[in-house]
């Protein structure tokens, strides 16, 4: 198991600013097709969900779930199921390939591949395919899984409606200059690419 | 002052200039070190709100303890609540404790299932490590790491973690259980009631009085007998000690069935109405009643049958057969007069020959049919 990440009753929660979602995997290249679909992938992820980002660090409630994934771990993310007087950890991976994990205290699903923002694709196996080569497992702790459970029916039932992962048409790309122009100025183009 | 005064004093600035000089506080200036006072903003910010963890009866931040006998249902009850407020979100589970150590394997399978379908942890002895004497060095730690902070501990039953009866243990266990709570814990105990009632019928809290001293908040639980269908049952938490805006009195009815899984148990509980409680309890009252002059009633019906008719008459011989005061007796005659069965009336006067009051016992199925038609 790594290192815990933080110590209770000497670190300072959300000390650090953190890089949003967007900024890690999106802005570096906004206008690229594959960019283009993961930021149409990921609204998707966050209006059907009802999950909310949280980009500060260290956050307690999510170290205490990603401390116990010790394999597939990589372009992670923290979330939050706000409800009316609590507010539920949610936490993603989204490694290359497909795992299975036996987690005491975890519960996890696997979110439907066209809904999965990061949507990744192997330089071997890029152009036309209709399913991504990394797998998204949103976790949650044990106690918390009704609200998964919840989550995954709404997640599901969306993706029905919805084409192929990295389905982009001339609609969403008009819509990603506009967004990129509303933008300026906030966007570091060819910045940061993924974690 | 004297000599030895000026002696005393002496010394004390010679402990005080040696603690100075090896940069120690003296006890002043670690009192003052210790003064809360200027932090009332931070310390408001920590504070939490008035939330109820168990609906109407124990707060977040408080400290709860429910009393009641054995199979009263306060195991069942407290799940009940919390399982009200977790589904309605007001509670995350992940912050509620049950910690189940009145129970056998079946017991701890069925309200574990139940724990995960709602979403809270089941701790049980024995089982992944547990044993119910780290729950106080598990409090002690959350109150000095700060962890403690919404933390809510359920312990089921009480007397597994303190011996309820030496006042030593249960003093030593409130000291814990008030630093856990001044860091903002949330500590729900659930304990046992005396075999013996009190004068008013009541139950009554086992144990030295320091458990329920200590705690914020104490209810005791008590059966409220007959009235409703075989099968079910009422009982009412009595608040006996409040700080906080909890409720004096609340009443439930469960139904319990043999064969029936405990998930069914929990969902047939129901919230009782204060008018439904209250023909309960005047029912339970009425029967209680009947049962105490049970013997004064055949005694009376034995002097009619016999052809004492006649008040004084009755009083006397009932007097002198059963040894109850003439007093009782009087009284008992005027109660039960009437013509109503079902009142409790077991019979009623009738003017004879000579315009002679007579007592004629009530026959309840002649009377009965007389007042259908």
């Amino acid at each position: 198991m790594r290192k815990l990440s933080y110590v209770p009753g000497l670190d300072t929660e959300f000390c650090e600013g953190g890089n949003s979602y967007k900024f890690s995997r999106i802005d570096y290249d906004p206008l690229s097709d594959e960019c283009i679909a993961r930021y149409r992938r990921l609204k998707l992820f966050e209006n059907t969900s009802g999950l909310v980002e949280e980009a500060r660090i260290p956050s307690f409630r999510h170290c205490e779930i990603f401390e116990k994934i010790t394999y597939g771990y990589d372009h992670s993310s923290s979330w939050w199921l706000l409800l009316d007087n609590i507010k539920i950890p949610f936490f993603m991976i989204e490694p290359y390939g497909e795992y299975r994990f036996d987690i005491d205290g975890l519960k996890y699903h696997e979110v439907p591949n066209n809904i999965a923002p990061y949507g990744g694709v192997s330089i071997a196996r890029e152009g036309k395919i209709r399913v991504p080569d990394t797998t998204a497992y949103l976790f949650v702790k044990t106690a918390h899984y009704r609200h998964l459970l919840d989550v995954m029916a709404r997640l599901e039932a969306r993706a029905k409606l919805e084409p192929y992962f990295n389905s982009v048409t001339a609609k969403d790309r008009r819509n990603a200059k506009k967004r990129v122009r509303v933008e300026k100025g906030l966007i570091v183009f060819g910045g940061y690419n993924g974690d | 002052m004297g000599t030895n005064s000026n002696l005393k004093l002496d010394l004390k600035s010679i402990t005080n200039i040696a603690k100075k000089t090896q940069g120690q506080a003296t006890a002043l200036e670690l009192l003052n070190t210790y003064s809360i006072t200027g932090n009332s903003t931070e310390l408001r910010k920590q504070m939490l709100d008035d939330i109820f963890v168990l609906p109407d009866i124990a707060l977040l931040g408080q400290w709860t303890t429910i009393y009641a006998a054995p199979n009263t249902g306060k195991t069942l009850l407290t799940l009940w609540l919390l399982k009200k407020n977790l589904l309605s979100n007001n509670l995350d589970g992940d912050f509620v404790f049950y910690v189940n150590a009145d129970d056998n394997f079946k017991g701890i399978v069925e309200k574990t299932e139940l724990a995960e379908q709602w979403g809270f942890h089941m701790i049980a002895p024995n089982h992944k490590g547990f044993n119910t004497s780290q729950i106080t060095e598990l409090m002690v730690d959350l109150a000095e790491t700060g962890e403690a902070r919404g933390v809510i501990i359920i312990l089921d039953t009480l007397k597994k973690f303190t011996d309820l009866m030496h006042k030593r243990d249960s003093s030593e266990f409130g000291i814990i259980s008030r630093s856990f709570i001044s860091a903002g814990g949330t500590l729900i105990c659930l304990a046992h009631t005396n075999k013996h009632k009190n004068a008013e019928g009541k139950s009554i809290y086992s144990g030295t009085s320091d458990i329920r001293d200590d705690s914020d908040c104490a209810f005791i639980i008590d059966k409220v007998e007959g009235g409703l269908f075989q099968d079910e049952a009422a009982v009412e938490f009595v608040n006996d000690k409040a700080r906080g805006d909890v409720a004096d009195k609340i009443s439930f009815s469960y139904s319990k069935k043999q064969g029936q899984s405990y998930a069914d148990l929990v969902n047939s509980v129901k919230r009782l109405d204060g008018q439904k409680i209250g023909k309960l309890k005047s029912d339970a009252e009425f029967k209680r009643k009947l049962d105490e002059d049970q013997n004064l009633i055949s005694a009376v019906g034995k002097s009619i049958k016999a052809g004492i008719t006649s008040k004084a008459a009755i009083v006397k011989n009932v007097s002198e057969e059963t040894g109850v005061a003439q007093r009782k007796i009087r009284e008992s005659l005027i109660n039960r007069t009437g013509e109503m069965y079902d009142l409790g009336h077991r019979w009623t006067v009738k003017i004879g020959a000579h315009n002679k009051s007579e007592y004629v016992m009530l026959d309840p199925f002649v009377l009965s049919d007389e007042i259908n038609n």
